[in-house]
């Protein structure tokens, strides 16, 4: 990787940002850009659905992200269970890839929890921020695949950009004044956010 | 569906995240970005320019040697397939940009580094055109639609995390910098849409406009922009 450090701070002068305009708390624009990240995943690593799961305060992996019914189904069945595609990519600490999991005997309670729906193949990647595993990328087929080395490649390169997009968010967070819960017990008053593709 | 992202899941996350020392920059982002866009398209090489305050297209990362070269090449002689991503703001493909004659000042130069193929897309903030992200092959090569729209689609990506990553890195040389974009992003903007309205062009060309303004005059396009607004003029028009 070649960098021209005097180049880029020169060339910063022409950048804007909305995102250092915004009033609101960091979470709200947070959210924003993870979705759109993540709806980005789905076109470019040529997924049926893509979600992401992450690891909270406590260590426990939480279904943070999802493109699809069919996504939020199999984060929350594996948050519930606490086991999982996602689960082992944590413990493992590399990627995991599941050509069919309705006929993995490795996840068979998981299989039964989802029915009727059906989940074909799925590669869950760790992402990392700062070397540290803080969740995982989960890409998802609706039919059995045997996922290739270049759409391995592309899932773990891009799960490094979310965790490089997930560690500059908190570094952001951390430059912005600590806000109160809102009524709704939510950190930013949304609940949960939708936020259109 | 829309995408859906658990806020509070998210919070807890960037909580957890927020005990591990401060390191994120925009160049170290940028370089990720770069680097997983060379895997993502199974290209030989990316990069990505950046404009400065005279809206002049500078190198900003690469993932390789032959694409830092590319982006210096552009740099000297003001002409490229990266440049005119950015001055057209669209997307450019060219099937060997070492022949191409889009760019006749460079062609060889950019062949003899061994870059063909290649495809570029402009990158914004706040819709302003801010530089250009580019991937290439080391043979000639024919970029499919579908190609087209994915490198279009990770401009995207990139947009998102050149806001983040600018919002987060805090440096102090970075944060004045980033500070003079802030104060004349609404003129540049005003700027481009009073363009549009007096010459009837459209917004990449108002943009233009302004950029050749500040080039030629060798001020920064936020001041061009400035003046433009209270005197109705660009530097170069007669009173």
């Amino acid at each position: 990787m070649a960098i021209d450090e005097q180049a880029l701070a020169a060339s910063i002068h022409g950048l804007t940002s909305t995102f250092r305009d915004y009033a609101g708390p960091p979470l709200q624009a947070a959210s924003a850009h993870l979705a759109a990240v993540v709806a980005a995943a789905e076109d470019l690593l040529d997924a049926d659905a893509v979600g992401i799961m992450l690891l909270d305060e406590n260590g426990t992996l939480r279904a943070a992200a999802s493109t699809s019914a069919i996504t939020a189904r199999l984060e929350q069945a594996q948050q519930r269970l606490g086991l999982g595609p996602g689960h082992d990519t944590i413990a493992r600490r590399s990627t995991v890839l599941v050509e069919n999991l309705t006929t993995d005997p490795a996840y068979t309670r998981l299989v039964a929890e989802l029915t009727p729906l059906q989940v074909g193949a799925v590669l869950s990647a760790p992402i990392r921020v700062d070397g540290a595993v803080a969740g995982n990328l989960n890409l998802i087929r609706n039919t059995a695949h045997r996922w290739t080395e270049s759409e391995t490649r592309a899932a773990v390169a891009y799960a490094e950009v979310v965790g490089e997009l997930l560690g500059a968010s908190a570094q952001f967070g951390r430059a912005r004044p600590a806000r109160q819960p809102a009524a709704d017990g939510s950190p930013d008053g949304t609940g949960g956010a939708e936020h259109a593709d | 569906m829309p995408t859906k992202v658990d806020a509070q899941t998210l919070a807890a996350s960037l909580n957890r995240l927020q005990e591990q020392p401060e390191g994120h920059t925009l160049r170290g982002s940028l370089e990720r970005v770069v680097d997983a866009c060379v895997q993502l398209f199974s290209v030989t090489g990316s990069g990505l320019m950046v404009a400065d305050a005279q809206s002049v297209l500078r190198y900003a990362v690469a993932s390789d040697g032959p694409g830092r070269e590319l982006e210096d090449i552009q740099l000297e002689a003001g002409q490229g397939p990266c440049v005119l991503a950015f001055v057209v703001d669209e997307l450019v493909d060219s099937y060997d940009a070492g022949t191409d004659e889009r760019w006749p000042a460079v062609a060889d130069r950019i062949g003899s580094l061994g870059i063909h193929g290649l495809l570029g897309v402009p990158v914004h903030l706040s819709g302003i055109p801010v530089g250009s992200l580019d991937v290439y092959q080391d043979h000639p090569y024919h970029w499919d639609e579908s190609e087209q729209r994915a490198l279009a689609r990770y401009g995207e990506v990139v947009e998102v995390m050149m806001e983040t990553a600018v919002a987060a890195d805090r440096a102090g040389e970075l944060a004045e910098q980033l500070n003079y974009a802030l104060d004349y992003r609404v003129p540049i903007e005003r700027g481009v849409g009073y363009l549009m309205a007096r010459d009837g062009v459209d917004h990449a060309e108002a943009f233009n406009r302004l950029r050749r303004a500040a080039r030629s005059s060798r001020r920064k396009i936020g001041e061009v922009a400035e003046q433009l607004l209270q005197t109705g003029r660009l530097p170069e028009e007669a009173t």
